[in-house]
This record gives structure tokens, C-alpha cells and sequence, in this order.
């Protein structure tokens, strides 16, 4: 009697706990239902106003003008004939004597380039479905987006040849994604630059999106149309001198030209924030403490050794300049240290944050010279040489005595290496693509001939020219079977 | 009618208001289970009871009155049926009459009638039964005496007392029959029939050390006695925690239990250790196991901030992958402060490991790697008791490497130009020519050892504990304090301090039905260690110039306008401190509602903070950057981990036929949440200022995290053991974790054990006597495991504290993966204990298998995806199967020398079992499937070639250069072979002699793989072991070190060879882990000075390191500071 008893309390107290986890479990049935945490915003809510979808692409450029510029300048420039190298770093010593490693590849495959293309994406398909923004919105943030894919993707397949393209956020397409022909490669960078064109402001906007501004450090039409004109020179070069795409290179500069919002400014001025003959800048980001990177590393104050870059301009490239020319006055700086005298990039002027310089993407200094060289393809001559001259007597030099479609080809190639020098790489892809166009003066012949820039840096230049491109970066061939390594590596 | 009976059987009442508010939470709940309310309604009663059980009557009386009854259920046997009718009877009378033929005594307090048993009317006297009161004393084997040792009627507990502090007991029992029961914590129970104990008889307790079978381990959320255990777990006690010289509880765990592999990964003081119980399960992700301190869960990730780092302890970034890049599996583990150094080893009672899944199943999703459960020490019934505990010693760097001289430096630059046919550059070039010699600005006939100057310095250690214990047979309590500091081998001061405080309250009601307990721990650390880990300089050049010139100021060497030395002790100037504030506290509530079934729940709290602090003045750089302002820096950041947890659970204990039946059912609400900030004052006008951020020019976050987890969980337990012969045991989780995405958060996790002890079988017990005991027991059951990051199924932005066009950035966090789930491990375990001669041979093997599917693991993905992985479940399986042999011996045991043995021995294996597309994922070039996650596809190296003196490899093709994946080969696994520790005990009169083996034999990297060789690219300047100087040095020679060369092509070949299997060495060692010597001091001494258990001691940890290793130390391999030998001194002794 008394045991049964017992264990019917015990029973009870049992069913009477069960009734409390039951309980437990209805008053906790939120528990497991966590908010975002307050550090972060939810996908779906970003691109529905325009200021957070805003945020979401400028902090590309906040991001580029952390250093791109710089390191895009002095990896090329290592690897070119722009810069000798100080530094004793392994990977410095592999880029100067143009001997990289698979797996210690420095360029911007492995870093930064792929995250651009991929934030990109993410605001080209954020804008895609979302209604929370206007259609001046989404047009200005799309194009911006487009543009950003193409820049990188020109700059990939000018480093690397062949590279994946990426036109997704989907991971699963993308992991897998083998190398595109270069040409496949350049034809979409144009036709992103297309649709970026007509779908981009032709003024420059402020962070609202659709109110104009004179700092130029978004991407306009003018930006999307000289990137275009750009990518059809090169274009041109890799297809085989295809003359059509000369053509539209040339209707592309002209049209940036033709603006009256850009014109030639005196050399020290160029580099300037919001100069008259900026195209596209990086703003000086909120917690940069210098205005530009290039300015900050470039400039020497002691010996290169123990500069910040730990290089300084070539002799190669200071004794090309042409007696008189005020670029090297300008652009070019100098600092003794003993009996030896080193030269360094002095375009930027600025060390510390001075609120005086932003970092130059594009400018029209270039369109000069890319529609000089389209003219070249074309055969026009005289407007051939009047854009040459256009350039040279800003430098205070004289009129180019080229007068021949080939001879202008060189000429123009050679006023590019001292305009543009330590300017993103600029002047080891117009040796590359000299290679393609069958010029006299190229990258096999610039570093390969005896006593050239390659065995003078202490390398060897490969007959086979592997080196004109960089090696696929081995992590990515270990995380994509589809990949494939260059010849040569 | 259920509840009322419920009501009554708990003697308190529920009232209807108070189930209705059940729904709130279980924590109100609870509380209002132990609420007592008596509602009052009247002071007369009517009944009309005709032979009805007096229990029926006291309820009808309590119904109508209101007033509550005490009493001992077991007492209604003895009462007598009812008669009674009464009508409006004022309460006292009713009460009168209905107790009138009673055996019970009734008192009325306030609302309450206590019953007690009428004194049974005494038995005539006679000779045979009389009572007999007993006088006597209890001492310890050395004859100390022992207070609060318990002394019971052996048929009556409840007639009890405990002996005074001098050891000393009155016990008046029935008659000289009467067994009366000794008993201490710890120690052997004695039992004697009062009529062989005379008035003042010493009754001598034994320690029960080796009473293996008995000891009570705890598995969270229930104990057990070993014996009818049917899970794996192994024990460390304070013991062996208090021998060791450590300052941090996980490096007392180093060797000493089977299947826990434990390596250091510096001897920088509060470093990281990595731990894997029984091998890594996972691929890439989460290998921790489950720590649990004083029942809140404890987190094993680093507070450091990534954002500053933790300087020479490493920074907190996932160490997924080793210096090549390969992903390793012990992935998921980070450097920087180990949260455990905020945990006082002294405070720690024991720790146990639970290893397979009859132990780990209820810990559902988060038990896969085993559980590590620490429990701090509890206050002990008897006189109040000083307690302290003070030591000093010293630590060093036991082993240095041999390292080339300046002449043998130099004569290796000559060689290497010799070899390239070079002429050796001129010493007046410039130092920034390719023509620069190195032998050209720094003076050649220096030579300093920089082991000694920047890791030679001798480390300094304080320990001083003290505690307050003792409390009554009902309420204990313990307060403990401690302070401990720690220098370091540096140069500089750089130091570890600790202050503690440790406190635990035990209360049980007078019933013992009730049971409360109150524990905490806190503590502060205080480390400041440099920036970097100077034992990643001792390659510099011997003939670098010295750190300081004439004048004091740093050295920098100037030539030509640069510097030339990047000396050492600039970084120094910089500071890393962090400040780590951390508490743990724990409330156990228990309630015996009938014999048998008991309610409980604990509620923990932890709060974990962190400061840090990182300054960086402009003399940390060379001129003239010394000056620049905005090289001036101070980061700081802001570390929060903070949780809680409750556990309620109902547990019921019954006999049934020769059987015994425990059951449990509970649940577990847990919530954690961390919050970090960092931020960066950079721009000082000069370094004076630099510690107030207040004085910056530039103000940056660098950055703030948030998270957020929960966990819930309900489980149960079945239990069924029979006769002590068959053990049968089965737990339960269902639990629901925030770290996955809706519609994947539950998961069902469970296990059955089961045991037969076949030493208690007749048949067994006769014939083979000699056989103490016998089991045998197997488990299997299923865990999981959620150690990802949190929100990593939600796809979110993040904001990026820089601003451009004055609007901050936003960029994508992760990419998000809603899809992925469980890693589910399925644990299988076989096991045999045995004990013979009484205990004192006793082995114990075990075989366990453990399956890993569903991988959860950051998945490394092409970074063309935008990301360089995402959470992902792999379609594959991973086995960690093994061998633990535990033995433990008495071999000498007399009254004044014993001498005791103890052996644990691992045999892991890892094996890859499945891979569902192997070949074409990002880790084919990984993993093998068949093979051990630690084999590693590498280049096969097939020596020094002896007539160009490179290092040559099997090659596809003729070029002589390897390249992946056609020329890579699986290696043998870069792990532990095998692994354990044998200690050995002597005790000899007041002495105690422990001695400790640590052996490891394993595969690691070769000295090769961290040394950069010599003048290699003709950059490097870094110095080498002497174990280089067999390079190659003429055509024919042959050699195992490739030649000295500038030349870029041998730097290629050198990178290649650190990918080959050359690189591989073995890393096996033996190491005298511990030694601890103590005496205690002789018995008239210690009374003289009125103190116990006083006792001097010396230990040493990592004394002695047998080794063929080349290099500083074979665990922490690279150019990191090795575990430093430490030697300490003490005293501690009680009041």
C-alpha cells in the first residue's frame, strides 16, 4: 500500500517535471531565434536605400585607395625597367630579377582583385532585385559596379594572360571556374564598360548618388568611356592589330577629350585633388595619414635601403628622358646620401595628410597618348602627331619629328614611359602588349637582350618570353582543379 | 487528487497561481518549487474517520486547517489505524485525540506540526544490552591526528559525530554490539563493534589512493562511482595539479591521461596549448573539446584581439594552416593568451577528461571532442583551517642550439661565393651595390651568442595561496586567495601577474534533504609580454654589431646613410600588456523530495574580460623615423565573454529486485555572447603622451565584433545496474544550437553503454582469487559537434569603420552558407579493467573508434569566389581509432615506504575513410583517402647531388625541378606514433619523492625547414646551426646539406625541399617532465609550532629533454621560445 503509494507520488513529481521542461520549451521556443548582431546588416536590408547600398560600393574604393596604386606601380615597376630594388625581402628579389615562384606569387590574383570583382557583383545583383532604390540609383551604383569588375579584370589578364571571369556572386559556379582567353577576357571588360557608360552619370556624384560634385572620386561616363578606349587599344594589340578596334579605341579618347571638364594642367599640378585633368581619383580615405600612398612610400628621405618603398627610379628609365623635358625637373626627385645620388617618383608631392593630392586612376594625359597611338593604327598622321605634341610641349619639349605610322608607334610608346611612369603598372603592359603588336622596341627586347634591364637586375630573361606573365598563384591551382599553371612555371 | 499527493509528498503546497505561472521560465519555476506557502483557513476541524491509516488523517486535518506536517515517511509503519469523530473541534484537541495511541510526539511551530517518535520506553537493563558510551581517537597512517572525520552507528547514521581538532570522539551507542563506522574523505572506512574499543583507542586511517573502483567521478551532469562506470574517464587530481610548478591548470595535464594529447606551442608565459582528446575529428574546424568549470561552460578561444595581436604569445589568428600554406587538421585552434592562465591551478580539486561517447552523449553538440570537466575545491566539514602555500623559483631555457660562430659564418658567405665562381665582393663597396660583401660594415671579430642575449635571461617566479576551510556537518565553506608572478627569460621586464580569489559555501538542511551550494572563482592576470618572441632573432648574424653604442642609445649601425642592424631591443621599447579579469560562478540547488528522487538545477555565470594595450613609441624605429609623430601609436582593445547557464534536472534512484535504477531527466539553457573592440590613437607629439589615447591626432576602431549563442538542450539518462554485476547505462540529448540556420538548429544525439563486472561472478571469485576485479565494458553512441564561428549561415554586411565621401563602407562578412549542419561523430569503445592482489597490479586497456562524418569545416575555396573559404559539410569521414593502456602498480607498500607506479600509454590513428569527390576539391592535394589527415603530399627528395652540390628530387620530368601535384608523395604521418607519461611515487616516512616521464614519438620539421640557409639568394644574412656546416662543399663529396650559394636557383631548389619529405624529421623525445620532492616536517616540531601537515618541498618541471632533434625543442619545434625548466621551492602548512 504504501510502496505503490510512494511511487505514484514519485510518478507524479516525474509527469509533474516533464509538464515544467514542457514548459520551458514553449516559454524558450524564441531561444534559438538570435538576432543579426548589431555589427552587421543583413543582406536583403543593405541595397534597400540608397545610402547603405551606396556604402556597400564605395567601400571598394575605400579599399583601392588603401595601396593598389602604389603596389600595382612598384611590383610592375620592379618587374619593368622602372625601378631597382633595395629591399632584401625574398619576394621583392623574385619580382626584380623576374624569377617569381609559383607560391610566392605577389600580384593581385591571390589579394585583393577577385574580392573587387566579387563586392562588385554582390551590388550589381544586390540592385538587381531590390525596390528600395530609385532608378538613378541603381543606374549610377550598376554602372559604378560594372565599372570596377571591368578595371579588374583588365588588370588580371594583363598581369596573368588567361583568367577565370566572374560574373556571379554564386560560389559554386565560381569555385570552379576555369581561365578565359584573354581576348574573351578584354571583350567583356568592354562590353562592361559599354553598359557602365550609358548607365553612368556624365557628372560626377556625391554619396547621395545623384547630386553632382566637383571631386572627381567616383567613376563617370567620362571614366567608363577612357577605360574603354584603353581596353581597345589593348584589344586591338591582342587580336591581332584589328584595326576596327582601333577605331573605337580613338572614338572612345575622343570623346573624353572633346569634354570640356578635362584639360592639360602645368605637370605640378596634375596630381592634385579634383585637377582639371583628373578623369577618376581615389579620395584620401578618413584614416589615411598621408594623402597618397605613392607619395608616402615613394618619396625618399633617406637612402632607398631604408625608405619605406626600399626602391628608387631606375637608371634605365631617368636616362631615357629627353634633354629639357620638365617631366624629369617635376616628376622626378632626388636625394644624396654620401656620393650617391638616388632618384625616386615624385609626381605626389605629399608625405604626411595634407589634404593636397588624391591617388590618379585615370587621366586625360593618357587619352592624349592612347588616341595618338590609335591614329598611328590608322594611319592618320598629322592628328597622330598633333596628340603626341599635345603632351610633349606640356613637358616643355618639342614636336616630335615621327612621321610614319611605325615611327609614331615608338615614339608614342616611349613619351608613354616617361608620362606615365610608376602610374599602375602602365609601362610594363605597353612593353607587353609592343610583344603582340610586333614593335622593335617590347618586353623581350627591353629585358632580354644582352645587357638589358633582366641581367642587369641580375636575372635571366627566357627566350621562350615565359615570363611576360606572371604564374598563376599555386593556392588557387591547389583550390581549383580547373585551373591551369602558365608555360614556364 | 495527483498533485495534492504531490503536494503532500514534497510537504509543501502548490498553489494553482503557482502552476499557472509554470510557463514563465524554469528558473522562476524552480524557485516556486521550493516555496513554501501555507494557506490558512481555519483553527477547528471536523472528521469522521473510521480505521483509517493515520497518514489520511493528518491530511485531512492539514486540509482543513492549514497547518503543514513534518515527518518521516518511514515513521507511518509504525502508526495505528484512526478512529475519530469529531465536529468543530478546535485544532489542539482534534490533534489530542487523534494522537492519543500513537508512537508520536507532536509539537506546533507557528503553521507547522512536527512529528516525533515517542522515546521507546528504555529496555530493562541487563548486562548484554546496555549502553555504552565510547571515547577514542582518529589519526592518519603517520598518527596525525584528524579532524572531522566522521563517526556513525553503522545502523543508525543518525547517531553521528565528528572528531575535534585533536582528533578525538565520545559516541554513546545502543550496546557493545553496535558497529561503529570511521570514516574521511579520501580515505580507507573502518569499521569496529564498540566492545573492541576501549576507551581511548586509536582508530589509524588509511588513504585510499589505491581504492581505484571507488572513486566517485564526475560526468557533469551526473557522478558515479568508477566501479559502475561504463564510460572512459580519466582523473587528474590536485595531487598531481599541486606537483608541478605550472600557472596554467592545462599544463598539468601534459602526459598524464590517455588519449589527452597536449602541445605547447611556446614558453612565453600565459601560451596557448593546443588539446585533442583522442585525435582531431574534424578536418579544418573546431578540435576542442568542451571545457566545463564548476558546471559553466568555459570558452577555450582566445580573448586576444586579432587586431593587436598578443605579441610574443602569437596573435589570434586561426592557425589552419602551417608556414606553407597547406591547411593542417589541427586547424581552428589560435594563439595568443590562454583563457585557461585566468584559472588558478591551486584552486582545482580535480579534472576529468570524458572520453567516449557513454560519458560524452549528453553533452549532445558540443561533446565530439571529448569534455573536460574542472571542479575547484570545496570546503570540508571539521575545525576551521589555515592553509598556505608558498614558493619561488626560477626558470631557463633548457637547451640551446649550436649556432655557427662568426668565423665559421663568415668562412660559410666565402664558400657560397666560391661555389657560385664568384669573386667575393670588395668590402669598401657600397653596402647597397650587388657588389656588397657582408662581412663589409659590421666588424668581423665580434661574436656575440644571441641565445644568450635575448633568450638566456633567467625567469623569476612567486607563488604564494592561502585558504580558510571548515565549517559542520551541515554547512562548509572554503575562501581561498592566491598571488602568483612570473618574469620571463627576456631581456627587458616583461612579467605574468595573478591575483585570486577562489570561494565555495556548502549548506545542506538539517533533513539533508536540502542541499545548497555557492562556488566562485576570479581572478586577475596582468601579463606583459614584448612584441615579438625574441627567440625569432637568435639566427641574426654573429657578427652584428652590438644593441647599444657607447652612449646607451640603440645601435642601428649606420652606414652610408641607411642602417644596417635592425636591432632587436628597439621593438622592445614597445609594449603588450593585457589585463585579463575573469570570473566563474556557479549556484547548485538540490531538493530530496521523497527517498530517491531528487530536484536540482545550477545556474552559472562567467564573465571574461580583457584589456589590452599596445604602445608603440617612435623610438621603436630607426632615425630618422624616431621621430616621426604619427608613427606613434597605441592600440587598445576591449574583450568581453560573458554567459550563462542553467541546468535543471530531476534525477530518481530506486532498488528494484537485486538491481538499482537511476534516472534523470533535465535540460540546459546556455547563452554566450563576446564583444570586442579595438581601436588605434596613433599621431602623438611625442612618446611621453602615447599612453593616453586623449593626446592622439588620428583615432581609428579597428575593429567591433559581436556575437551571440544559444544553446538549448534536454536530456536523460537511464541507469540500470544489477547486483553490481551488469551495468547497463543510456543517456539522451536533444539540443538545438544558433550556430546554424533555420530548420537545421536540433539534433538528437544519444549512447548506450554497458558493463559486466566478472570479478563478482562465483564462479570467477573462486577460482581465481587473485583477481580483485574484473570489467568489461563497451559503449557506442553519437555526438556533434557546432565549433564553427556564429552567424555564419546569415548573409550579412559589415560596416568598415572608414569613411570616403564621408559615408562608411559596408562590405559583405562571410560568404554565407544556409545549408550546412551537424558534424555528427559516432564513438565506439571497448574496454577492460582489471586489478589484481588486491589493487595492487591494476591495468586498464581500452580500444576506441571514432567516425566523424557531415565534416563541417570552413571550406578553402579559390579566392575568384571573392572569399578564401565558406562554412560547408563535407561529404567525408574521418576515423581516429586507438590503443590507451592505463596501469597503475603499488610495487613496495610498508607501513614506512611505498613506492607506486604509474603508466598511460596512446597509440592513435587517423585515417581519411571517405571523400565523396576528393579528386576534385580543393583538397585533393591535401588528403588521400586511406591515409591519416597528417600524411602530407610532398616532394620526394633524393639527396645532394654530388657533383653540382643542389638538392636533387624525384622528378617527372628531366628539368630536375618538382612540381604539384604530379610530383608529390604521401608521407607517413607528421604526428604522434604514440604518446604517454610514467610517473613513479615513493613515500618514505615524511618523505615523498614524485618523479615524471613525459615520452612523445613523433614525426616534425627538421631544423632545415625554420633555418633559412645561409647567404641563400644572397639576401639572406640570417645565421645557421652548425649542424649546416656538412653542406657540400667540392664535386664527388657527398652530403645531405646542399651547398652555400647566392645563387637564385639553389634558393628555388631550398623552397622546394622544404615542400619534400626532407623536411620531415623525427621529433620523438623523452621528457623528464616533473620531479617533485617533499618533506613533511616531524610531528613534535609541527606541534611545537602549532601547525599541520607541514611540509617543504622542490619541484621541477621540463628538467630534462632526451632528444635527437636538432634544434631548440622538439614539441615547439620552430624559432619559438621552448617550455622553459622551472625549479621551485616552497613551504605550506595548516593551522
Amino acid at each position: 500500500m504504501k510502496k505503490r503509494y510512494q511511487t505514484k507520488k514519485g510518478v507524479c513529481s516525474a509527469i509533474a517535471f516533464c509538464l515544467l521542461l514542457v514548459a520551458f520549451n514553449s516559454g524558450c521556443k524564441k531561444f534559438l531565434d538570435i538576432p543579426a548582431p548589431n555589427t552587421q546588416q543583413v543582406t536583403s536590408t543593405v541595397f534597400n536605400n540608397y545610402a547603405s547600398a551606396t556604402s556597400a560600393q564605395v567601400y571598394i574604393y575605400t579599399q583601392m585607395a588603401g595601396g593598389e596604386s602604389y603596389n600595382m606601380a612598384r611590383s610592375m615597376g620592379l618587374y619593368s625597367d622602372e625601378l631597382t630594388n633595395y629591399a632584401t625581402d625574398n619576394i621583392d628579389a623574385q619580382l626584380y630579377t623576374n624569377s617569381l615562384q609559383a607560391l610566392s606569387n605577389p600580384g593581385p590574383w591571390n589579394t585583393t582583385a577577385y574580392k573587387y570583382i566579387y563586392d562588385a557583383n554582390a551590388v550589381i545583383d544586390g540592385l538587381a532585385t531590390t525596390s528600395g532604390c530609385s532608378a538613378a540609383v541603381k543606374g549610377q551604383l550598376t554602372g559604378e559596379a560594372l565599372f570596377i569588375r571591368a578595371f579588374w579584370h583588365f588588370y588580371l589578364t594583363n598581369i596573368y594572360g588567361d583568367v577565370p571571369l566572374v560574373l556571379t556572386t554564386n560560389s559554386i559556379v565560381n569555385e570552379s571556374s576555369a581561365r578565359s582567353p584573354r581576348k574573351l577576357v578584354l571583350q567583356q571588360v568592354v562590353a562592361d564598360l559599354e553598359q557602365a557608360k550609358d548607365l553612368l552619370n556624365a557628372n560626377y556624384v556625391t554619396a547621395a548618388d545623384t547630386v553632382t560634385t566637383t571631386e572627381r572620386v567616383r567613376p563617370n561616363k567620362a571614366a567608363a568611356l577612357a577605360l574603354l578606349a584603353r581596353a581597345w587599344l589593348y584589344l586591338g594589340d591582342y587580336d591581332g592589330a584589328n584595326a576596327q578596334d582601333y577605331v573605337k579605341a580613338d572614338s572612345a579618347a575622343s570623346a573624353v577629350i572633346a569634354n570640356s571638364n578635362y584639360s592639360l594642367v602645368p605637370l605640378n599640378n596634375v596630381f592634385l585633388e579634383n585637377s582639371s585633368e583628373a578623369i577618376w581619383q581615389l579620395e584620401t580615405p578618413s584614416n589615411a595619414t598621408s594623402d597618397t600612398p605613392d607619395g608616402l612610400n615613394f618619396i625618399l628621405t633617406s637612402a632607398p635601403a631604408s625608405g619605406r618603398s626600399q626602391t628608387a627610379l631606375s637608371t634605365q628609365l631617368v636616362s631615357t628622358f629627353e634633354s629639357g623635358d620638365q617631366r624629369l625637373v617635376n616628376w622626378v626627385g632626388t636625394f644624396t646620401s654620401g656620393t650617391a645620388t638616388y632618384y625616386y617618383p615624385f609626381k605626389y608631392k605629399q608625405i604626411a595628410y595634407e589634404n593636397q593630392e588624391f591617388t590618379m586612376v585615370l587621366r586625360l594625359g593618357e587619352q592624349y597618348l592612347i588616341r595618338a597611338e590609335a591614329e598611328a593604327h590608322e594611319s592618320k598622321i598629322a592628328d597622330a602627331q598633333a596628340d603626341l605634341n599635345s603632351i610633349r610641349t606640356r613637358a616643355g619639349l618639342p614636336n616630335t619629328t615621327a612621321a610614319t605610322p611605325s615611327d609614331l608607334l615608338t615614339a608614342v610608346l616611349h613619351e608613354r614611359q616617361v608620362e606615365l611612369f610608376t602610374e599602375w603598372g602602365s609601362r610594363w603592359f605597353d612593353l607587353c602588349r609592343a610583344v603582340s603588336a610586333k614593335l622593335p622596341v617590347n618586353a623581350n627586347t627591353v629585358m632580354g637582350a644582352p645587357g638589358n634591364a633582366c641581367q642587369s637586375k641580375g636575372g635571366a630573361w627566357s627566350s621562350t618570353g615565359y615570363q611576360l606573365l606572371f604564374p598563376v598563384p599555386l593556392t588557387q591551382i591547389l583550390d581549383n582543379k580547373n585551373l591551369t599553371q602558365n608555360p614556364g612555371y | 487528487m495527483q498533485l495534492n499527493a504531490l503536494c503532500k509528498s514534497c510537504k509543501l503546497l502548490l498553489t494553482p497561481q503557482t502552476l499557472r505561472c509554470m510557463k514563465i521560465t524554469a528558473f522562476l519555476v524552480f524557485l516556486f518549487t521550493l516555496h513554501l506557502s501555507a494557506a490558512t483557513i481555519a483553527q477547528t476541524v471536523t472528521l469522521s474517520e473510521h480505521k483509517v491509516p493515520l497518514e489520511k488523517v493528518l491530511n485531512d486535518i492539514r486540509q482543513q486547517s492549514g497547518y503543514v506536517f513534518f515527518y518521516n515517511q518511514d515513521w507511518m509503519q509504525q502508526s495505528k489505524p484512526v478512529d475519530l469523530e469529531v465536529k468543530n473541534l478546535p485544532l489542539e484537541q482534534a490533534l489530542k485525540a487523534a494522537f492519543k495511541d500513537q508512537p508520536f510526539d507532536y509539537a506546533i511551530v507557528n503553521k507547522t506540526i512536527v512529528l516525533k517518535l515517542k522515546e521507546k520506553p528504555v529496555p530493562a537493563p541487563n548486562a548484554q544490552a546496555q549502553a555504552v558510551t565510547i571515547t577514542g581517537k582518529v589519526t592518519n597512517e603517520l598518527g596525525e591526528p584528524m579532524s572531522g572525520a566522521t563517526v556513525k552507528q553503522k545502523d543508525n547514521p543518525a547517531n553521528g559525530t565528528l572528531t575535534d581538532t585533536k582528533g578525538n570522539y565520545t559516541l554513546t551507542v545502543p550496546d557493545d554490539k553496535t558497529v561503529i563506522e570511521f570514516s574521511y574523505i579520501g580515505f580507507e572506512p573502518q569499521e569496529f563493534a564498540a566492545k573492541d574499543l576501549p576507551a581511548g583507542s586509536v582508530i589509524k586511517l588509511k588513504a585510499a589512493e589505491n581504492n581505484l573502483q571507488e572513486v566517485v567521478i564526475n560526468k557533469g551532469y551526473y557522478d558515479e562511482k568508477r566501479e559502475l562506470s561504463t564510460g572512459d574517464v580519466g582523473i587528474v587530481t590536485a595531487k598531481t595539479i599541486q606537483e608541478q610548478p605550472v600557472f596554467d591548470p592545462i599544463q598539468a595535464l601534459i602526459g598524464r591521461v590517455a588519449g589527452l594529447n597536449i602541445q605547447q606551442t611556446s614558453g612565453v608565459p600565459g601560451a596557448y596549448a593546443t588539446i585533442n582528446i583522442r585525435g582531431v575529428n574534424s578536418l579544418l574546424n573546431g578540435n576542442d573539446p568542451l571545457y566545463v568549470v564548476d558546471d559553466v561552460p568555459f570558452s577555450s578561444v582566445t580573448l586576444t584581439n586579432a587586431s593587436i595581436g598578443g605579441g610574443a604569445l602569437g596573435n589570434s589568428i586561426p592557425q589552419g594552416s602551417n608556414v606553407t600554406g597547406v591547411p593542417l587538421p589541427n586547424g581552428g585552434t589560435s594563439t595568443g593568451l590562454s583563457p585557461f592562465s585566468a584559472i588558478n591551478p591551486d584552486d582545482i580539486e580535480s579534472i576529468e577528461i570524458l572520453k567516449d561517447a557513454d560519458a560524452t552523449s549528453i553533452y549532445g553538440s558540443r561533446g565530439a571532442n571529448g569534455v573536460v570537466l574542472i571542479t575547484t575545491k570545496k570546503g570540508k566539514a571539521g575545525d576551521t583551517r589555515v592553509n598556505f602555500d608558498v614558493s619561488q623559483g626560477i626558470g631557463q631555457v633548457g637547451h640551446f642550439v649550436d649556432m655557427l660562430n662568426t668565423q665559421q659564418y663568415l668562412q660559410a658567405w666565402h664558400q657560397a661565393y666560391k661555389n657560385d665562381n664568384l669573386p667575393f665582393p670588395s668590402i669598401q663597396t657600397n653596402q647597397y651595390d650587388g657588389n656588397y660583401s657582408i662581412d663589409g660594415v659590421w666588424d668581423t671579430t665580434r661574436n656575440t651568442n644571441w641565445q644568450k642575449a635575448l633568450i638566456g635571461g633567467t625567469a623569476h617566479y612567486t607563488n604564494a595561496q592561502g585558504s580558510i576551510s571548515g565549517g559542520t556537518a551541515n554547512t562548509q565553506f572554503l575562501i581561498g586567495g592566491g598571488y602568483s608572478r612570473q618574469t620571463t627569460v627576456y631581456p627587458g621586464d616583461y612579467n605574468d601577474r595573478k591575483g585570486s580569489l577562489h570561494f565555495s559555501l556548502n549548506h545542506a538542511s538539517s533533513n539533508q534533504r536540502f542541499h545548497v551550494q555557492l562556488t566562485g572563482s576570479y581572478m586577475n592576470d596582468n601579463n606583459i609580454v614584448p612584441p615579438v618572441d625574441f627567440t625569432g632573432l637568435i639566427n641574426l648574424p654573429p657578427d652584428a654589431p652590438t644593441l647599444h653604442n657607447p652612449d646607451g642609445s640603440l645601435n642601428w649601425a649606420f652606414y652610408n646613410g641607411g642602417h644596417t642592424f635592425d636591432n632587436p631591443l628597439a621593438s622592445a621599447v614597445s609594449t603588450n600588456a593585457s589585463v585579463t579579469n575573469n570570473l566563474i560562478s556557479n549556484l547548485d540547488l538540490s531538493y530530496k523530495i521523497l527517498p530517491g528522487l531528487m530536484i536540482k538545477s545550477d545556474f552559472g555565470y562567467n564573465h571574461d574580460e580583457m584589456n589590452q594595450t599596445n604602445l608603440i613609441p617612435s623610438t621603436s624605429w630607426f632615425p630618422p623615423f624616431n621621430t616621426i609623430s604619427a608613427l606613434r601609436s597605441n592600440t587598445f582593445a576591449t574583450t568581453v565573454d560573458q554567459g550563462w547557464i542553467i541546468n535543471p534536472q530531476l534525477t530518481y534512484q530506486k532498488q528494484i529486485a537485486k538491481g538499482q535504477l537511476h534516472v534523470l531527466i533535465g535540460a540546459t539553457l546556455q547563452q554566450s555572447s563576446s564583444q570586442s573592440i579595438a581601436e588605434q590613437a596613433s599621431d602623438f607629439a611625442n612618446d611621453a603622451l602615447i599612453t593616453n589615447p586623449q593626446a592622439a591626432n588620428s583615432f581609428s576602431l579597428l575593429n567591433n565584433v559581436y556575437s551571440l549563442y544559444r544553446y538549448e538542450a534536454y536530456v536523460g539518462r537511464l541507469n540500470y545496474t544489477w547486483d553490481d554485476k551488469y551495468l547497463f547505462n543510456a543517456t539522451f540529448n536533444r539540443d538545438g544550437s544558433t550556430r546554424f540556420g533555420p530548420g537545421r538548429q536540433y539534433g538528437n544525439f544519444g549512447a548506450v553503454g554497458a558493463g559486466w563486472i566478472f570479478s563478482k561472478e562465483k564462479l570467477v571469485s573462486d577460482n581465481l582469487p587473485w583477481l580483485t576485479f574484473g570489467k568489461l565494458r563497451a559503449s557506442y553512441g553519437t555526438s556533434g559537434n557546432d565549433q564553427i564561428g556564429d552567424y555564419q549561415y546569415l548573409s550579412t554586411y559589415s560596416i568598415n569603420s572608414t569613411q570616403y565621401q564621408g559615408t562608411n563602407g559596408l562590405y559583405p562578412t562571410v560568404l554565407a552558407n544556409p545549408n550546412f549542419s551537424w558534424e555528427v561523430d559516432r564513438k565506439l569503445e571497448v574496454g577492460l579493467d582489471l586489478s589484481f592482489f588486491g589493487d595492487r597490479i591494476s591495468p586498464s586497456v581500452s580500444y576506441y573508434q571514432n567516425r566523424t562524418s557531415n565534416q563541417l569545416v570552413s571550406y578553402p575555396l579559390p579566392v575568384q569566389t571573392g572569399a578564401s573559404s565558406f562554412e560547408y559539410n563535407l561529404p567525408a569521414d574521418v576515423q581516429n581509432s586507438g590503443w590507451e593502456v592505463q596501469l597503475n602498480t603499488v610495487n613496495i607498500k610498508t607501513t614506512s615506504f611505498t613506492w607506486t607506479s604509474n603508466i598511460n600509454f596512446t597509440a592513435p590513428q587517423n585515417k581519411l575513410l571517405a571523400f565523396q569527390g576528393l579528386a576534385t576539391s580543393s583538397y585533393s592535394s591535401y588528403y588521400t583517402i586511406g591515409q591519416s589527415l597528417y600524411s602530407q603530399l610532398l616532394y620526394q627528395y633524393t639527396g645532394v647531388n654530388s657533383q653540382t652540390g643542389l638538392y636533387t628530387f624525384k622528378t617527372q620530368n628531366s628539368n630536375g625541378k618538382p612540381s604539384a601535384p604530379q610530383d608529390q608523395y604521401l608521407t607517413p604521418p607528421i604526428t604522434q606514433k604514440y604518446y604517454g607519461g610514467i610517473s613513479n611515487d615513493f613515500t618514505y616516512k615524511g618523505f615523498s619523492l614524485d618523479i615524471f616521464f613525459q615520452f612523445v614519438k613523433q614525426l616534425g620539421y627538421s631544423y632545415q625547414y625554420y633555418y633559412y640557409p645561409i647567404a641563400s639568394g644572397g639576401f639572406n644574412i640570417n645565421n645557421v646551426p652548425t649542424a649546416e656546416l656538412t653542406a657540400w662543399q667540392a664535386a664527388g663529396q657527398s652530403a645531405n646539406v646542399q651547398k652555400f650559394s647566392t645563387s637564385s636557383s639553389a634558393n628555388n631548389l631550398y623552397n622546394d625541399f622544404k615542400k619534400s619529405n626532407a623536411a620531415i624529421t623525427d621529433a620523438s623525445f623523452i621528457r623528464l617532465k616533473n620531479v617533485s620532492l617533499s618533506y613533511r616536517l616531524p610531528e613534535a616540531w609541527q606541534h611545537w609550532a602549532g601547525m599541520k601537515n607541514a611540509r617543504v618541498y622542490i619541484q621541477g618541471q621540463n628538467l630534462y629533454t632526451f632528444t635527437k632533434y636538432v634544434g631548440l625543442d622538439p614539441e615547439t619545434q620552430g624559432l619559438t621560445l621552448p617550455p622553459l625548466r622551472v625549479i621551485m621551492a616552497g613551504v605550506s602548512a595548516s593551522f
